[in-house]
C-alpha cells in the first residue's frame, strides 16, 4: 500500500475524472471523493475523500455522530450526498447504482430479521432477490453456510439465533452474491469476546483469503487495529486523517513537530519513579508517561542513540527487564488526532 | 426418477421464475400464527353454518329458495378473509420490512420496486386464492340448493376478487407512505378503517345484488361494469405507480410514471364518455353529465397538480441522462418530467385540453343551437364555414352525410364560440363559462401551490414537498370556506357576493344557477360605457366605484372576467419558472443554485458547474459535475 496519509482533498481530486470500472488490482475498489451530506443545517458528511484498494481492510473510525454510517449508507447507495460523489469498483453509486449493488455487499448495524423464516430459507431468499436460480443459488447458499460454519443451524428459525449466530448470518447474507467490496457497519457491536474474535477472523480471512476489500466501522479500536491494514479518522463530518496506522501515526508526529520520533517503551522489575525522573533529563526523550512498572516515552535519537540511553539505564543501576520499540496503536492515532467534538 | 421428486423438481423450477419476493411471502404466510388462525376459523365457521343451516331451514331445504341465503353466509365469511385480512397482512408485510430495516437490504439487491409489490401483491393474490379453495366445497354444496344463482354467484366471486387486489393494493400504497412511528401508527388506523368502510359497502352491493339478481340483459349494467373496470385498472395502476415511486431510489425519476397514468385516466375517462354518446346517441344523457365530468376532471387535475407542483425542480443526473435526444420528443416530454415548474405545465395543458375535449364532446355530440346570424358573429361563421369547405373537399363529397355531420358540428362550436363572445345565446354560454370557470380555478389554486412550493424551497431546505402540500391545502380551505364566514354571520338568506369568488363550489353553483348572463363583449362594452358615463360626472375613483357596481350588475360574465384575469395572472407569475423547467429539457441542464440555498449550504465551487450544459455522452464530465442532490425529495 503506497498512497499517502492525507487529511485534505486536494484541488487537483475535485478535478480528475470518473474512475473507469476497475479492473486491475491497482485501481482502488473504494473511492470517496469530497463528499458532502446535509441534513438542514447539520453537516453529518462535509467533503469526505478516501481510498481503499483491492484486498484492503480499511477501518472507519470516529465517535458516535461522526458521519461514519452516513458515509457508509452512501457507498451502499442507502442514501444521495448532497455533492460529491463515491465510487465502488468504478461506479458512481449516484449514476450507477444497480451496478454498485452486484458488486458491494452491506451489512448495515441492524440485523434485518424476517420472521418465520429458517436460516436456510433467509439465505435462499437473498440469493434469489440477487437474481441467482437453480444450481448457482443452491450453490450460493451452501459456499455460505461452509465459511459462515452456519451448516449445522440450517434449519434453525432465525428467530431463535443467538446475538453472535445472527452477526454470522447477516455477514453470510452480505457475502451470497460473492461481491468484491464488503462494506460493514459495527459488525461486532453487542457480541461476547469470543464471537468478537471469530466475526474478526472471518473478516481477517475474507481480505487474504478471498481478496474482498473491506470497509468496516467499529468503536473496539483494538479489534480493528489487528485486522485493518489502513484507516481514516473521522469526527464531525470531516476526514482528519487516512492511510496505514504508521502513516497516520507519523502525519501527527509531522504536525508536532516530531517527524523522526519513535515510541519506545521500557519495563523495569522496580523504581519506576527514579526511572522516569531520570528519562525526562536525557537528550532526545520526551513525553514521558508511566503506567505500572511500564514507561513509555518519544525518542527523537538514531539507532546509536538509542543504544546509548540503554547503556546508560543500565549503568544507572535500573533493573531493565524489557526495551523495545512501541508501535502506535490505532487506539493513541484515534485519540491523539480527535478532539471530542459532538455536533 | 419417482413422481415426488418429479413434482419436487418442477416447484423448484417454478420457484426459479417466480418472483423471490413471492416465494418468501408465501413461505412465511403459510407458517404464520395469523394464517393458520384464519384459514381454522374460515372452515370452522362454514362447518357451522352448514351445518346449524340444515337443521334450522328444515323442509325448506327441499322446495324453498335457500341456496341464496346459503351462500351469502359463506361469502359474508369469505369477503372476511379476502378484503380485511389479506389486505391488512399486505399492510402489515410491507410496514414491517420498514419498521425490521429489512426494506433497506432488499433495496440493494437486484431486486426493483416494481417487483417488490408485485411480490407482494402476488402473495395476497395465493393467500385469496387459498381461502377460496378453502370455501369451495361449501359453495359447491349450496349450489345444489334452489335459489342458487349461477350467473350472480360467479360474477359476485369474480368481482370480490378484483376488490381484494384493488384494496391490498391501496393497503400497500398506504404502507410506503409514512416512515415516521406516529404517522404509521395513524397509517395503520386509517387502513383499517378504510378496509372495515370496504367490506361492508361490498357487503351492500352483494346483498343488493343477491336480492334483486344481476341484470346482465340490460345495457347500462354492462357500460357500468365496464366504466368501473376501467376505473379500477386505472387507479389500481395509479396506486402501484405511487408506491412504487415510494420505494424508487432517491435520485430516480419517481414521477413520470405517475405523471403518464394521470393523464390517461382523464384520457380514459372522456373517451369512455365520448364512446358512450356515440354508441348509445346524444339522447341517452344530459349536457350536465358532460359538465359533471368537466369538474370531476378538474377535482382530479387539482388533487394531481398538489403533488406534482411540490416537487423540486432540481434534476438528479440519473433523470437528466434520460432526457431524449430527439429535440421534438424532448419538447413533448417536458410536462412528463419531474420538477414543479414542469408539473404546474402539466396540469394547465391538461386543464386547456379538459375545457376543448368537453366543448368539442358537447358541439358534437348535442342538437346544435340555432343562432341568429349577426354582425358581430359573422366573420367567425364565415371562419368556420370555409373550414368546413376545406373538410368537404377533403373527404371528397361535399354534400355527403360525412360533410353533414362535420356541418352540424361546426354549427355548434361556432354557436358556443359566439354565445361566449356575445352572450346571445345564454344556454349555450353558461355552459362554456362553466367549463372556463373551472379551468381557470384549477390554473389559479395549483398556481399558488407551484409559488408556495418555490418560496418554501427558497426559504429552507426543511420545508419538505409534503410541508407545501399541506399549505397549499389549507390555502384553499381558506379560500373555500373563508367567504362562508361573513354568509353565515349576517345570516342564511344572504345572496351571492363576489367577494365568495374564492369558492369554487359556491361561484360555479351561482353560475350554473343563473344560466348566463351577458358575454365577454358585453361585459367589456358595459364597463367601457359606464366609466365613460361616470367619469364625466365625478372623480375617477368614484368613476371606479360606480362602475364596479354597474358591473356587479352584469351578473356571472363579471366573475368569468375576473376568474380569467386572475387565471391569466398566475400563468404571468408562474412563467418565468416554467420557462426555466423548460429549458432544463431543452438544453439538458442541471437547475443554478440559487444564491440563498448557496450560501445556507457553503458548498465549496460546486455550483459554478451545475449550471453549465453538459454533453450526456461523456461520463467524466457527469462524475466531475458535482452533484447538489439536496434538493431530491
Amino acid at each position: 500500500m503506497t498512497h499517502q496519509a492525507t487529511s485534505e482533498a486536494t484541488p487537483a481530486d475535485q478535478q480528475q475524472p470518473a474512475p473507469q470500472p476497475a479492473a486491475a488490482g491497482g485501481e482502488p475498489l473504494i473511492e470517496i471523493r469530497n463528499l458532502h451530506r446535509f441534513f438542514g443545517r447539520l453537516k453529518a458528511v462535509n467533503d469526505v475523500s478516501f481510498k481503499a484498494y483491492a484486498g484492503q481492510v480499511m477501518g472507519f473510525i470516529g465517535p458516535n455522530g461522526a458521519g461514519k454510517t452516513t458515509t457508509m449508507r452512501i457507498l451502499a447507495t442507502l442514501d444521495v450526498p448532497t455533492a460529491g460523489d463515491a465510487f465502488v469498483g468504478g461506479y458512481s453509486v449516484i449514476d450507477d447504482p444497480d451496478r454498485v449493488r452486484r458488486i458491494m455487499g452491506f451489512m448495515p448495524d441492524s440485523f434485518g430479521r424476517y420472521s418465520n423464516m429458517d436460516v436456510v430459507e433467509y439465505l435462499d431468499f437473498f440469493a434469489r432477490a440477487y437474481g441467482f436460480s437453480g444450481k448457482r443459488r443452491r450453490d450460493a447458499v451452501e459456499r455460505v453456510l461452509v465459511f459462515t460454519e452456519l451448516r449445522k443451524l440450517a434449519e434453525k428459525s432465525i428467530d431463535t439465533l443467538s446475538k453472535g449466530m445472527s452477526q454470522r448470518l447477516a455477514l453470510g447474507r452480505t457475502l451470497i452474491h460473492d461481491p468484491a467490496v464488503l462494506i460493514l457497519d459495527e459488525p461486532a457491536a453487542g457480541l461476547d469476546p469470543r464471537a468478537r474474535v471469530e466475526l474478526r477472523e472471518l473478516i481477517r480471512l475474507l481480505a487474504t483469503e478471498l481478496s474482498k476489500t473491506v470497509l468496516i466501522s467499529s468503536h473496539i479500536l483494538t479489534e480493528l487495529g489487528e485486522i485493518c491494514d489502513s484507516a481514516a479518522i473521522i469526527e464531525a463530518g470531516r476526514i482528519l486523517a487516512s492511510g496505514t496506522i504508521e502513516e497516520i501515526g507519523q502525519v501527527q508526529r509531522e504536525r508536532r513537530g516530531k517527524s523522526t520520533s519513535t515510541v519506545l517503551a521500557l519495563r523495569v522489575l522496580a523504581g519506576i519513579e527514579n526511572v522516569e525522573r531520570w528519562l525526562v533529563q536525557q537528550p532526545f526523550v520526551s513525553s514521558v508517561k508511566v503506567a505500572g512498572s511500564v514507561a513509555g516515552f518519544e525518542f527523537e535519537g538514531d539507532e546509536a542513540a538509542r543504544h546509548k540511553l540503554l547503556k546508560a539505564l543500565l549503568a544507572q543501576g535500573f533493573e531493565v527487564v524489557e526495551f523495545h520499540g512501541k508501535s502506535e496503536s490505532l487506539e493513541d492515532a484515534f485519540m491523539a488526532i480527535t478532539e471530542g467534538i459532538m455536533q | 426418477m419417482s413422481t415426488v421428486e418429479r413434482t419436487s423438481r418442477w416447484l423448484d423450477k417454478v420457484g426459479d421464475w417466480s418472483n423471490s419476493i413471492l416465494v418468501k411471502e408465501t413461505r412465511q404466510a403459510l407458517k404464520s400464527r395469523q394464517f393458520l388462525i384464519t384459514f381454522m376459523l374460515l372452515l370452522t365457521a362454514s362447518w357451522a353454518i352448514s351445518a346449524f343451516g340444515l337443521l334450522m331451514a328444515g323442509n325448506a331445504i327441499e322446495y324453498g329458495r335457500e341456496g341464496g341465503q346459503f351462500f351469502y353466509i359463506f361469502y359474508v365469511v369469505l369477503l372476511v378473509a379476502i378484503l380485511i385480512i389479506v389486505p391488512h397482512g399486505a399492510f402489515r408485510s410491507l410496514l414491517s420490512e420498514q419498521e425490521q430495516n429489512t426494506f433497506e437490504l432488499l433495496s440493494i439487491t437486484s431486486l426493483s420496486p416494481k417487483q417488490i409489490v408485485w411480490g407482494k401483491l402476488l402473495s395476497a393474490l395465493v393467500q385469496v386464492f387459498i381461502y377460496y379453495s378453502a370455501i369451495a366445497p361449501f359453495i359447491a354444496f349450496t349450489s345444489h340448493l334452489p335459489g342458487f344463482e349461477y350467473p350472480a354467484v360467479a360474477y359476485l366471486l369474480v368481482v370480490s376478487v378484483l376488490a381484494s387486489l384493488g384494496l391490498s393494493m391501496m393497503a400497500l400504497m398506504f404502507a410506503t407512505t409514512a416512515t415516521q412511528r406516529q404517522w404509521q401508527a395513524l397509517n395503520s388506523v386509517a387502513v383499517l378503517g378504510g378496509l372495515l368502510f370496504g367490506f361492508f359497502f361490498f357487503l351492500t352491493v352483494a346483498m343488493a345484488i343477491m336480492r334483486s339478481g344481476a341484470t346482465f340483459e340490460q345495457k347500462w349494467f354492462w357500460w357500468a361494469n365496464g366504466f368501473g373496470l376501467v376505473a379500477f385498472a386505472s387507479y389500481f395502476i395509479l396506486c402501484r405507480q405511487i408506491t412504487t415511486a415510494q420505494l424508487t431510489f432517491q435520485s430516480d425519476n419517481r414521477s413520470t410514471g405517475i405523471r403518464l397514468t394521470c393523464a390517461a385516466q382523464l384520457l380514459l375517462a372522456w373517451t369512455g364518455l365520448s364512446l358512450y354518446l356515440l354508441v348509445e346517441g346524444h339522447g341517452s344523457m344530459n349536457r350536465e353529465s358532460v359538465l359533471g365530468l368537466v369538474t370531476l376532471s378538474t377535482i382530479h387535475l387539482s388533487i394531481v397538480g398538489l403533488f406534482v407542483t411540490a416537487e423540486p425542480d432540481f434534476l438528479s443526473r440519473r433523470v437528466r441522462r434520460s432526457i431524449p435526444a430527439n429535440p421534438l420528443w424532448r419538447l413533448f416530454v417536458v410536462p412528463f418530467f419531474p420538477g414543479g415548474g414542469r408539473g404546474y405545465l402539466y396540469i394547465v395543458l391538461q386543464a386547456i385540453l379538459v375545457c376543448v375535449t368537453a366543448i368539442v364532446v358537447l358541439a358534437a355530440a348535442f342538437d346544435p343551437p340555432t343562432v341568429a346570424p349577426t354582425v358581430t358573429i359573422a366573420p367567425v361563421e364565415y371562419l368556420f364555414g370555409f373550414i368546413e369547405s376545406v373538410t368537404g373537399w377533403l373527404t371528397g363529397d361535399p354534400d355527403g352525410p360525412q360533410s353533414a355531420a362535420v356541418r352540424d358540428y361546426l354549427a355548434g362550436l361556432t354557436a358556443y364560440i359566439s354565445g361566449f363572445l356575445t352572450g346571445h345565446e345564454q344556454v349555450w354560454t353558461h355552459h362554456l363559462q362553466v367549463i372556463v370557470c373551472v379551468a381557470c380555478y384549477v390554473v389559479i389554486y395549483v398556481g399558488l401551490a407551484a409559488i408556495l412550493g418555490r418560496w418554501g424551497r427558497a426559504l429552507s431546505s426543511e420545508i419538505k414537498p409534503a410541508h407545501i402540500r399541506v399549505i397549499a391545502f389549507l390555502v384553499f380551505l381558506t379560500g373555500a370556506i373563508g367567504p362562508y364566514i361573513p354568509i353565515t354571520l349576517f345570516g342564511p338568506r344572504m345572496r351571492y357576493q363576489l367577494f365568495a369568488i374564492s369558492n369554487p363550489f359556491t361561484t360555479i353553483w351561482e353560475i350554473e344557477s343563473r344560466k348566463g348572463q351577458g358575454g365577454i363583449i358585453n361585459f367589456f362594452s358595459t364597463a367601457w360605457v359606464s366609466f365613460q358615463e361616470h367619469s364625466s360626472s365625478a372623480d375617477f375613483s368614484e368613476a371606479v366605484r360606480l362602475t364596479w357596481s354597474t358591473l356587479h350588475g352584469t351578473g356571472d360574465s363579471g366573475i368569468v372576467m375576473l376568474l380569467t384575469l386572475g387565471a391569466g395572472c398566475m400563468l404571468l407569475v408562474n412563467l418565468p419558472a416554467v420557462k426555466n423547467s423548460v429549458q432544463q429539457i431543452w438544453f439538458r441542464e442541471a437547475v443554478p443554485v440559487s444564491r440563498r440555498q448557496r450560501r445556507r449550504t457553503d458548498l465549496p465551487a460546486l455550483s459554478s458547474q451545475s449550471s453549465v450544459p453538459e454533453p450526456r455522452s461523456d461520463p467524466a464530465n457527469l462524475a466531475s459535475n458535482a452533484t447538489l442532490d439536496s434538493n431530491v425529495e
